[in-house]
């Protein structure tokens, strides 16, 4: 699954991961560990303009927080990671309020998990759990309805580290 | 015996009740089941339910949040903190968590919604801008707050807690009190079907039991051999019959010995008279296409073990009884042997096969004499008549001897007749034995002798008897009989010896048969005509010149056998003949004492 970027990246240099443009706003993301591509030092940096060429993904569903079918949009945790070429089994998520939790590089394999940047039409900001939350398609699959998946579900994102 | 078992047997109210309990018990069962689900689901659902569990954490960290904000506004003050913004972004974003859905309720539940309200403006103000001195006095006022909240969240978690913990013993005490009852209930249902079961079982070997009995005491034997065709059932009276030097024998030594179909049908075949055997016995000309199809068409006919056909057939034992035997192939392949004495049937089917015999013979006599009185009165009368005929055509009167010639001949013709006419009246007499011989035991020396005595009256032969003496020969015969075939015997010696030859009348007797034998010395019988002479209108060469019907012999032997006896010869030509007519001799107890 590749997005007209990926492809346009890919024909350029076919024998290498893809090069990854370095940002130029402000940098919500970063992404280190074993990491096939890099921008800045040994860590991949994203900016906003960087994260929106993901190819979008939409989950409808309740949270533990909220009230009420709620409707995000971001891009696959996958996509994410298989542009930057991560080789690992577990993803350590950090978030701005200083949270830290290490989630099996499984479930993106096994669920469409997406790092949103919007909820119900509106950009998150910080103080509404933004820039970045992490949803899993909870309503979709039973088994994710379980304390041991919710908290999983980093808001404030702003790092991703691949072990 | 037992008294009469009546049969069991429920009336339509009876059965209801004997129902009723038992059903009772399994509503109770399922009831009681639901209801410990029930309540094991009201845990499972209650265990789930844990949104507001992690409030305590929730509170906490927004106070963090705060706590760190104050150090944030602490270090701004120092110019060392560049974050501030995003402190109190962080903890605008706390403060809306709180604000959000299930928190509001849960705050607002426990007394704090007004307050929450108020620390959600106020760190609204906080993020949009932050005037220092009013900010330290904001932070410290949320701070609070907060920690005030965490308290009571903090006790209202010990308290739901608690409270659940003691919802969930509740529930698994009645759960555990159900599992009680469930398995009281369980023991109670499986007591009755157990006693049930044994009841119809102890119905079933009693239904059994009346069944062997009443087959034991069958007057047929009967045995079933099971798909292996070794024999699973048979009563004693099967035995006995198979078998009957084992009469004694117990049933179930003989069934512990084993007691193969194969083995058996054998056995029986080899008692039949007419030589069967089980492949042969495939299709006996008395069984219908369907029951010959049946051994084939049978789908239990076991592979491996030889193959037999349902079969009917007679067959005597060693102690001359008669069987019928009748083997049937059940619907589950199961053979049913049959043995049924008939020995009653085949002694009456042989006195009246018997009786029909002599019927025959006596209708065969009345047809023969009709054709001797035909064929031999047209001879003579035919020479009386042509004699007449002369007589009457004549113009001149005969002469006196030639008148006596002529009466001469004619005279012997109608002798002829006359005789023929004796030998009918005789046959008559014997056709009347045949409808009821009257046979009994009958001293044959006195008969004799009286027979002996006529005889001597009667022509000039000396004639001689010749008996052992006491105790008297018996035979089983009737003396009317016997007497028309003596002299029947006596007529032929005189009539073909010479007139000084002596008569011998011989009497003996061995264990079965009394012996009696007429010694001439006449012409004799050649070899060849000995045979022939008993049959009807026959006459030997040398006998031709002497008149006779050759009915005479033939006559005395049919008397001889009706009577369970036979006429025999032996002669030599030129010396004489001997013939013997034997009769069954009578029981001599008079011997033996």
């Amino acid at each position: 699954m590749f997005t007209p970027a990926l492809a346009a990246a890919s024909e350029a240099t076919p024998t290498t991961a893809p090069a990854l443009p370095a940002p130029s706003g402000q940098v919500l993301l970063q992404v280190s560990g074993r990491i096939a591509s890099t921008n800045v030092d040994d860590a991949a940096h994203f900016d906003r303009d960087m994260l929106a060429s993901l190819p979008p993904h939409r989950i409808e569903t309740h949270t533990t927080v909220t009230d009420g079918v709620q409707v995000f949009e971001g891009f696959r945790m996958a996509d994410l990671l298989s542009w930057v070429g991560a080789r690992g089994d577990t993803v350590r998520a950090s978030a701005l309020n200083e949270y830290r939790v290490d989630i099996p590089m499984s479930d993106f394999d096994e669920f469409d998990v997406i790092v949103a940047y919007r909820m119900n039409e509106q950009e998150l900001t910080v103080p509404d759990k933004g820039p970045l939350w992490i949803i899993y398609p909870r309503d979709d699959h039973e088994v994710l309805q379980d304390i041991r998946y919710d908290y999983r579900w980093v808001w404030h994102l702003n790092r991703l580290h691949v072990d | 015996m037992a008294p009469e078992p009546s049969p069991r047997r429920l009336t339509p109210a009876l059965h209801r009740r004997a129902y009723l309990l038992p059903l009772a018990l399994i509503f109770a069962f399922i009831v009681v089941l639901f209801f410990a689900l029930n309540r094991l689901l009201v845990i499972e659902h209650d265990m789930r339910e844990n949104v507001s569990d992690n409030m305590l954490w929730v509170v906490t960290q927004a106070h963090a949040e705060s706590l760190k904000l104050a150090e944030s506004r602490a270090r701004a003050a120092l110019a060392e903190d560049t974050h501030l913004e995003l402190r109190a972004q962080l903890l605008l974003g706390r403060l809306r968590q709180l604000d959000d859905g299930p928190q509001r309720r849960y705050l607002e539940r426990i007394g704090f919604g007004a307050e929450l309200s108020r620390i959600v403006e106020l760190g609204t103000e906080l993020a949009d801008g932050m005037h220092l001195g009013r900010a330290e006095f904001i932070i410290d006022d949320i701070g609070s707050q907060l920690g005030q909240m965490a308290n009571a969240v903090m006790i209202e978690e010990w308290n739901a807690a608690g409270e659940q913990l003691e919802r969930h013993r509740r529930t698994l005490i009645h759960t555990i009190a159900s599992i009680v009852v469930i398995l009281v209930l369980g023991s109670v249902i499986s007591l009755r079907l157990l006693q049930a079961l044994n009841r119809s079982r102890e119905d079933g070997r009693q239904t059994h039991h009346q069944l062997e009995a009443a087959i034991d005491t069958a007057p047929d034997g009967f045995a079933l051999f099971n798909r292996q065709q070794d024999l699973s059932l048979a009563n004693r009276r099967f035995f006995e019959l198979v078998d009957p030097a084992s009469r004694m024998a117990s049933k179930e030594m003989t069934m512990a010995s084993g007691l193969p179909l194969p083995w058996l049908l054998e056995h029986l075949y080899a008692l039949a008279p007419e030589a069967k055997t089980p492949s042969a016995s495939a299709s006996p000309p008395n069984q219908t296409p369907d029951q010959i199809r049946a051994p084939t068409r049978n789908p239990n006919n076991p592979p491996g073990l030889p193959p037999f056909s349902d079969d009917d057939f007679e067959l005597r034992t060693t102690d001359e009884h008669w069987l019928h035997a009748t083997v049937r192939t059940t619907r589950d392949g199961f053979v049913l042997v049959r043995l049924a004495d008939i020995s009653s049937y085949k002694h009456a089917e042989r006195v009246l096969h018997d009786a029909l015999e002599r019927e025959k013979e006596i209708s065969e006599f009345y047809r023969s004499f009709a054709a001797m009185a035909s064929h031999q009165f047209r001879i003579p009368l035919a020479v009386v008549d042509s004699g007449l005929q002369r007589l009457a055509r004549r113009k001149t009167a005969p002469g006196l001897s030639e008148l006596r010639t002529r009466c001469e001949r004619m005279r012997a013709s109608i002798a002829r007749m006359i005789e023929s006419i004796e030998h009918a009246t005789r046959a008559a007499l014997a056709d009347a034995g045949g409808r009821g011989v009257d046979r009994h035991a009958v001293a044959l020396d006195h008969l004799v002798s009286r027979m002996a005595q006529a005889m001597r009256d009667a022509y000039v032969n000396s004639i001689e008897v010749r008996a052992p003496g006491e105790p008297p020969i018996e035979a089983i015969c009737d003396p009317v009989l016997v007497e028309q075939i003596l002299g029947n015997l006596f007529s032929n010696a005189v009539k073909y010896s010479p007139a000084e030859a002596p008569i011998v009348l011989e009497l003996d007797a061995d264990a079965e048969r009394v012996l009696c034998t007429l010694h001439d010395h006449g012409i004799g019988i050649e070899d060849a005509e000995q045979a022939r002479i008993f049959e009807r209108f026959y006459r030997a060469p040398n006998a031709r010149t002497h008149p006779g019907s050759g009915l005479g012999l033939n006559i005395a032997r049919h008397l001889a056998r009706i009577q369970g006896g036979d006429l025999t010869v032996r002669s030599t030509p030129g010396q004489g003949s001997a013939f013997t007519l034997s009769l069954p001799r009578a029981k001599q107890p008079t011997e033996t004492a």
